[in-house]
């Protein structure tokens, strides 16, 4: 009885709809969907930079040096300036030290993202050079195809006055580095 | 046994103390901004949008939450090419009163993004060009006693073009003035010339000029900079490429050019005219249409003296003015695809050159490929990225496909023929179209 049907519902489905029934495969069927999405320049500083702190000044020519290094992740050129403001100087409530930064980067802006050499020596980066006058001329930074990375350190030394020696007590200052687009 | 048990616990805290002082020191909370510059057009008495987004990218385990706070400031450009940000001293094109932005302070959790919207409401009266920029701040609550805290912030510029009508590029050579190479008796160098960049000139002698453009107009143009030297009989002799550090000049603003060559002059009277051409270009990158050029004639001589030291002390130029890296492109996408690809012009010599990129191609790549920021002027022994925006339409056939990028170089100096001393350069670029593997998702 079972069979009987079965067989009647296939003759039925052959007499209705044969194309439906004796379809071949359709197999796949291509599709196509535009995607698009603009990639924006983007500046990444990966973390703040731990304080720098400098070994204490014993002796009038004691001039301590310390360093702190951070990344910095992007996709397009820009140009890091610093802070010359006195807040830049390290200082105490009665007294202040001569204070003089530099900065370094592990690229060379032709295999790596990093400052060219030009680009480094307009700026002085690589020479001790007073807060009031450190980045005078911003540092240009090349970003690198394949390389999104760039390590930037910043170095502060700290001494005394030229034939002077300053109050014993903790001297600090606050350090603000700007990174900003470029021009064309 | 109790005395025992309070040991271990007391152990067992500082060990958790020392793992978070190490944990915490190795902590880094970073802060991504996107973008960097933006340009938005409103109509006088309208309001636009724009949005700056602040992300605290999550880099691991070590990735803590930051703060982030949000200012608007104003900032101007120096003649030489120097950002200074500025709360205070406001200028008649400031656009921050104009800005609404949320200042925060936020807390982004690792991997979270925030979109900072902003109104820019142009008043009535507003006419052409204006600018202010987003300062956000990464905050460091470590407050040190003694040594050295770093702050850090990026700058992320807004320019407002508010469209009351068509606008003309308009400027001035404010300031002009010739260095002719200075010759050391002893060595028969000169001594404290150095080039734009600030680098020393390896003491060779070079010819100099320094021009001072200024913005008179109510829109910002790049600038395009030349010094074309001429006989008396006014037969061109000599061309001299403009260089600046930022070409975009805004409204009021100056900008310093330089110019330097290095090949001597013979003796004789010289007119020297400079030629400023500014490009109208309001959104970043493409170049729409240019100005009419502004121009400031002079005079110098060249004494016999000073043209037979010149000459002596010249540098012997290299063949190649420029070189190019990548020498040749190569791209495999699939249809559909939208990519970018660089490739840097490094000067060579001793004096500015001039650089104009173009695509060479015929057929359909040619609508496939861009080239951004392509005419500009590089400083002796300076390197610049040339962006190629490479966008394949979805109905390209599989195949590659061929062009060209022609590089034109135009040195300082002169030509035996008096001529423009130019050197043509091509870079192959060849896109293989691939097919699409249709089961690769599936893979």
């Amino acid at each position: 009885m079972k069979t009987l049907v079965k067989v009647v519902s296939l003759l039925a489905v052959l007499c209705l709809a044969p194309s439906l029934a004796l379809a071949a495969d359709p197999g796949d069927s291509n599709s196509t969907c535009n995607i698009s999405v603009t990639v924006n320049t983007i500046m990444e500083w990966a973390g703040n930079f731990t304080d720098i702190t400098l070994t204490a000044i014993s002796a009038q020519a004691d001039t301590p040096d310390a360093n702190e290094t951070q990344t910095i992740y992007t996709n397009c050129d820009f140009e890091i300036s610093a802070d010359t403001s006195t807040t830049a100087q390290l200082s105490s409530a009665t007294d202040t030290l001569v204070t003089k930064y530099q900065l370094s980067d592990d690229g060379d802006g032709l295999a790596d993202t990093g400052a060219t050499a030009g680009a480094e020596a307009a700026s002085g980066i690589s020479t001790w050079t007073d807060y009031n006058s450190f980045l005078g001329t911003a540092l240009d930074v090349t970003h690198v195809d394949t390389d999104g990375a760039v390590d930037i350190t910043l170095y502060v030394q700290a001494s005394n006055l030229a034939g002077e020696v300053a109050d014993a007590g903790s001297y600090s200052a606050v350090q603000t580095l700007t990174a900003s687009w470029t021009s064309d | 046994m109790k005395r025992n048990s309070n040991i271990v616990s007391l152990m067992g805290a500082g060990f958790v103390a020392l793992l978070f002082f190490i944990l915490s020191s190795n902590a880094s909370a970073g802060m991504a901004v996107s973008p960097l510059q933006q340009w938005v057009t409103v109509k006088p008495g309208k309001q636009a949008t724009v949005a700056v987004t602040v992300t605290n990218a999550n880099r691991g385990p070590e990735t803590r939450p930051c703060t982030i706070s949000v200012e608007v400031v104003d900032f101007t450009v120096s003649p030489q090419g120097k950002l200074s940000f500025v709360k205070e001293a406001r200028h008649s094109r400031s656009a921050v009163d104009w800005l609404d932005f949320d200042s925060g302070p936020f807390v982004l959790v690792p991997g979270e993004s925030k979109t900072l919207e902003g109104k820019v409401s142009a008043p009535a009266g507003a006419d052409g060009d204006y600018w202010a920029a987003v300062l956000v701040k990464l905050d460091n609550s470590q407050e040190s006693e003694s040594g050295v805290a770093v702050r850090l912030q990026t700058a992320s510029g807004i320019f407002v073009h508010v469209a009351k009508r068509n606008y003309i590029e308009r400027g001035t050579i404010i300031d002009a003035n010739i260095v002719l190479p200075q010759f050391d008796n002893e060595q028969g160098t000169n001594e404290e010339s150095a080039s734009p960049t600030g680098a020393k000139n390896q003491n060779e002698p070079t010819f100099k000029i320094n021009a001072e453009l200024k913005n008179d107009g109510l829109v910002a143009f790049l600038a395009n900079g030349k010094a074309n030297l001429y006989s008396e009989s006014w037969q061109r002799v000599a061309s001299i490429p403009l260089y600046t550090n930022r070409r975009r000049i805004f409204p009021t603003h100056s900008r310093c050019f330089t110019g330097v060559m290095s090949q001597p002059l013979p003796a004789g009277k010289y007119k020297l005219r400079l030629v400023f051409e500014p490009i109208s270009s309001r959104n970043g990158g493409s170049i729409t249409k240019h100005g009419r050029k502004i121009t400031k004639d002079m005079e110098l001589i060249i004494n016999d003296e000073l043209a037979r030291k010149w000459a002596e002390n010249a540098a012997v130029q290299d063949n190649q003015i420029l070189q190019l890296k990548p020498q040749e492109l190569e791209l495999t996408l699939t249809a559909g695809r939208f990519t970018t690809k660089r490739f840097q012009a490094i000067s060579r010599g001793l004096s500015t050159v001039s650089v104009r990129c173009r695509i060479e191609a015929d057929g359909q790549i040619k609508d496939w490929v861009a080239l951004r920021s392509a005419d500009f002027t590089l400083a002796a022994s300076t390197r610049r990225s040339v962006l190629c925006w490479v966008r394949i339409p979805p109905d390209a056939h599989p195949g590659r496909y061929c062009g060209t990028i022609c590089v034109e170089a135009e040195r300082s100096g002169l030509t035996a023929q008096h001529t423009a001393n130019v050197e043509v350069q091509k870079i192959p670029i060849s896109i293989v179209i691939s097919q699409p593997d249709k089961y690769a998702a599936v893979k």
